[in-house]
């Protein structure tokens, strides 16, 4: 495990991770004067858990791929992927070390952001209460899911093709899962276009990992019944990308 | 590549698209693929109503470019008002502050021409398109609901005039939204807006609308002002209402004073109706 602690070690020392924990731990508090809860107190907790949610996908797009992305490309480049290669460690090794390293500062972000929705934004009926603390749960669950196999693919990329291309690629794939397959159905008729059709519900949905809206509404946790269904499914689509990102990934710049 | 990592990744990607497939076809055959994208989940929430309410500059200046192409622009500001306006800060406040005078020279309107008939259309239709999402980042909030409303009721205004039916699905819908606030005072009166919009509808188009329709109308409008009473009382009582600078507590109370009498009139206007539909009766 020599490269995930030199790539931990690293992050640690470039301590942009404080900006991070700053966003998911503290930012919400700040945020919630800026709502409209500031007129009418009963949103303030509404706008606390949004915060806390938002900011979790928002640093994870942001940061998380970023760093992935850099990790990814300073690996092939600096020569460490080429030197780690003749220890004996192979690539799906080093794509799986550097991996787990970022995933390690990645893993808090939704728990913070859960953490900050039970303690801070509970609602006050112990029945509703219970719901609540089983839906940031499940939401943590998810996003895990969600966000784990697009730091890999990050790194991946950016091995290949640099870590602009390689934190592009991760980012607008979560934003596209996340809101663009709404848009696409609503913009464009995907009866009259098989094609259309066919993208549309191939498209990885992340939406069904955003809880902002569940919370809001207070719908309760998601049926224990249809949460393996989601698993299976974002658990597809991360095996799938974890294909894809070992035949990306590189140790070495192309010469 | 060697066997090993061909095995390592054939198994996981026939195993990670059949799960992806399997996933896939279960969650589309019980609809959960469809659902509204709302980025951050902003429309209808506390940071949505903050930002629906700064959307109203946006489409105010769009609408000042529509009406004041080529008026002559006030010497002190630049901008499109009477020299009166100019007098009144002037005699509050000192001169104006250096970043003002930045606003100034930035948004002053050096063009004598007045804008043409494409490019007021252009404005008219980005303040509608301005609307159309302040409107759904809050249904609530009275002033962008009315304006958008106004859109789409009047052509001479609106860009893209739908059918008086849709029109009043919007009313219905923002009436049912608003009618699920249990705190805010201001949602209910939204809705009695929202109510009024449809009376007026209904008077213009009577021959279609049945009088007990309207009386059904003008009861869920005394229902809306009920629920704003009521939520008032709670507001003042617990100090809420305090949290509302005087401007906002003057505007909530023109916006009542506006919408009974609007119910007045509109109940005078149905008795009146029924009167003479059962005039005509006897006849």
């Amino acid at each position: 495990m020599k490269l995930y602690r030199l790539t931990s070690a690293t992050l640690l020392r470039r301590k942009s991770w404080v900006i991070c924990a700053f966003v998911v731990g503290v930012l919400p508090f700040l945020l919630q004067y800026i709502s409209s809860g500031s007129e009418n107190p009963v949103l303030l907790k509404p706008a606390i858990a949004q915060a806390s949610w938002s900011m979790a996908l928002l640093s994870a797009i942001f940061w998380g791929f970023f760093t992935a992305a850099k990790q990814g490309e300073s690996n092939a480049r600096s020569g460490m992927g080429e030197y780690f290669l003749t220890t004996g460690l192979s690539a799906g090794r080093q794509l799986f070390e550097m991996w787990l390293a970022v995933f390690t500062y990645l893993l808090p972000i939704p728990l913070i952001a859960a953490g900050v929705c039970i303690f801070a934004a509970s609602p006050s009926l112990a029945d509703e209460r219970s719901m609540w603390i089983a839906t940031n749960l499940q939401y943590c669950v998810l996003f895990i899911f969600v966000m784990a196999p697009l730091v890999a693919l990050a790194s991946a990329v950016a091995s290949r093709f640099g870590s602009i291309t390689g934190f592009l690629t991760s980012s607008a794939l979560a934003i596209y899962g996340l809101y663009g397959v709404g848009y696409l159905e609503l913009l464009a008729n995907l009866e009259d276009n098989a094609l259309l059709k066919w993208l549309w519900s191939s498209s990885p949905h992340y939406h069904f990992a955003d809880p902002t809206e569940r919370l809001r509404y207070k719908l309760g946790a998601i049926a224990w019944d249809k949460f393996p269904l989601l698993l299976l499914y974002f658990g597809g689509i991360m095996l799938t990308y974890a294909v894809i990102s070992r035949l990306l990934f590189r140790v070495r710049a192309a010469a | 590549m060697n066997l090993r990592n061909i095995t390592i990744n054939t198994t996981l990607a026939v195993t990670g698209i059949a799960m992806w497939s399997y996933g896939s076809a279960r969650l589309a055959s019980g609809g959960e693929f469809e659902y509204r994208p709302n980025p951050l989940g902003l429309k209808e929430s506390p940071y949505g109503q903050v930002i629906a309410i700064a959307m109203q500059g946006g489409v105010s200046s769009d609408w000042h470019g529509v009406e004041s192409g080529g008026a002559v622009a006030c010497t002190g500001c630049g901008h499109d008002h009477s020299p009166e306006d100019h007098k009144k800060t002037d005699s509050a406040g000192s001169s104006p502050s250096f970043l003002n005078q930045l606003e100034i020279a930035t948004t002053e309107r050096t063009n004598p021409r007045p804008a043409n008939k494409a490019h007021k259309f252009y404005l008219r239709r980005q303040a509608e398109d301005k609307l159309k999402v302040a409107y759904e980042l809050d249904p609530s909030n009275y002033a962008n609901y009315n304006s958008y409303h106004l859109f789409l009721t009047e052509p001479q205004v609106g860009t893209r005039p739908v059918m008086t039916n849709e029109v009043i699905r919007l009313a219905e819908k923002t009436i049912q939204y608003c009618l699920r606030e249990q705190s805010d005072p201001r949602p209910a009166l939204t809705a009695a807006s929202a109510c009024c919009n449809i009376l007026q509808l209904m008077f213009q188009d009577k021959d279609n609308h049945r009088t007990d329709e309207m009386r059904h109308v003008l009861a869920t409008l005394d229902t809306c002002l009920a629920r704003h009473h009521e939520l008032s009382s709670k507001w003042i009582e617990d100090g809420t209402y305090e949290n509302l600078s005087t401007e906002r507590q003057q505007e909530l109370l023109d916006r009542l004073s506006f919408c009974s009498k609007i119910r007045d009139t509109s109940e005078t206007t149905i008795q009146r109706r029924s009167s003479g539909a059962n005039v005509s009766m006897t006849n």
